[in-house]
């Protein structure tokens, strides 16, 4: 049996063939028994893989969905609605603001070049001397 | 009220609308998640958040797909997700019963004593997803190959040929089934 009837059938169960095309297979499945078997086989298979279908998931299904929408639509209050958006908007904000904060630390560190909190944190270190004169 | 109505309804606010869409849309959804899937509760899961992903999105949806052909993309969309993450958590663990019945030699597949139809369904989550996703939709879902091919993104050139290829994989799996000897 040629694989190009083989395609040409398989085709047929899920193409539009072009009228030759047709007229071709249809002859060589008159002539060729082991096509027609084959063909007999697909039929099978496709109609057994389309038994196989499981149409429903476990009882009550409906309302479990439905309780979620509910749950949803309570949590879509102008308030909530508001909490939520702020939450969406803190995220964002916090990442920056850390970054910031490190990029900070960095820029300190490197300026002062030591690991003092105060050279960190961009303070100059002044002694108590320092401090009592600035006072007087 | 057909589908399109429900759906207005539904996006208006009418909590029954959307009650009879999820009943009337149940049995097409389950049919692709667990064909896709199988019979667990993560397409329970799957099958529930594709309802959920839908509502939140009725007011976007203009009607120009099918509904039913709309909430199908969702649920195979998120039956792919959901086997790209089985994938991962395989590599990670060992004990994994449902990426585990993914793996079958084609004797394990028949020889066990199973029914017909659990055998088929097991042949057909030895397929690779995107075999798969073509099999569930054509020969499980009924649609039609451009409908098909329309769902996945796909030209219809590729789901042929992947229809075929699938076709084959099966065929050779389940010839045992054919042959009587299960």
């Amino acid at each position: 049996m040629k694989n190009k009837w083989l395609d040409l059938l398989r085709r047929s169960f899920d193409d539009h063939l072009s009228r030759p095309d047709q007229e071709t297979l249809k002859r060589v499945l008159a002539e060729s028994a082991e096509l027609r078997s084959e063909k007999r086989r697909l039929t099978d298979l496709r109609n057994l893989i389309a038994s196989s279908s499981v149409e429903s998931f476990r009882p009550f299904f409906t309302e479990r969905v439905m309780d979620v929408v509910a749950g949803r639509r309570q949590t879509r209050t102008p308030v909530n609605g508001w909490r939520s958006a702020l939450g969406e908007v803190f995220r964002p904000v916090a990442i920056a603001a850390a970054l910031t904060i490190v990029g900070l630390l960095i820029l300190g560190l490197s300026i002062s070049g030591n690991l003092s909190l105060e050279g960190l944190l961009g303070i100059p270190e002044y002694s108590l001397e320092n401090i009592v004169y600035a006072m007087e | 009220m057909d589908q399109t109505e429900l759906v207005a309804a539904a996006r208006s606010g009418d909590h029954n609308a959307f009650r009879e869409l999820v009943r009337l849309l149940e049995p097409r959804v389950a049919a692709t998640v667990i064909g896709m899937l199988g019979h667990c509760q993560e397409a329970e899961d799957v099958g529930q958040e594709t309802f959920i992903r839908f509502y939140n999105a009725l007011d976007k949806f203009r009607c120009e797909a099918k509904v039913e052909t709309y909430v199908t993309r969702i649920a195979i969309n998120l039956s792919l997700n959901e086997l790209k993450r089985r994938q991962r958590k395989a590599l990670l663990f060992v004990d994994q019963p449902e990426a585990d019945l993914e793996n079958l030699s084609n004797r394990e597949i028949v020889e066990i004593d199973r029914d017909t139809q659990t055998t088929v369904r097991l042949a057909v989550r030895q397929l690779a997803p995107r075999f798969r996703a073509v099999i569930v939709l054509r020969l499980i879902d009924g649609y039609s190959t451009r409908e098909t091919a329309e769902i996945l993104n796909l030209p219809i050139g590729t789901v042929l040929s992947r229809l075929s290829r699938a076709q084959k994989k099966l065929k050779i799996i389940l010839e045992p089934v054919f042959e009587g000897k299960v």
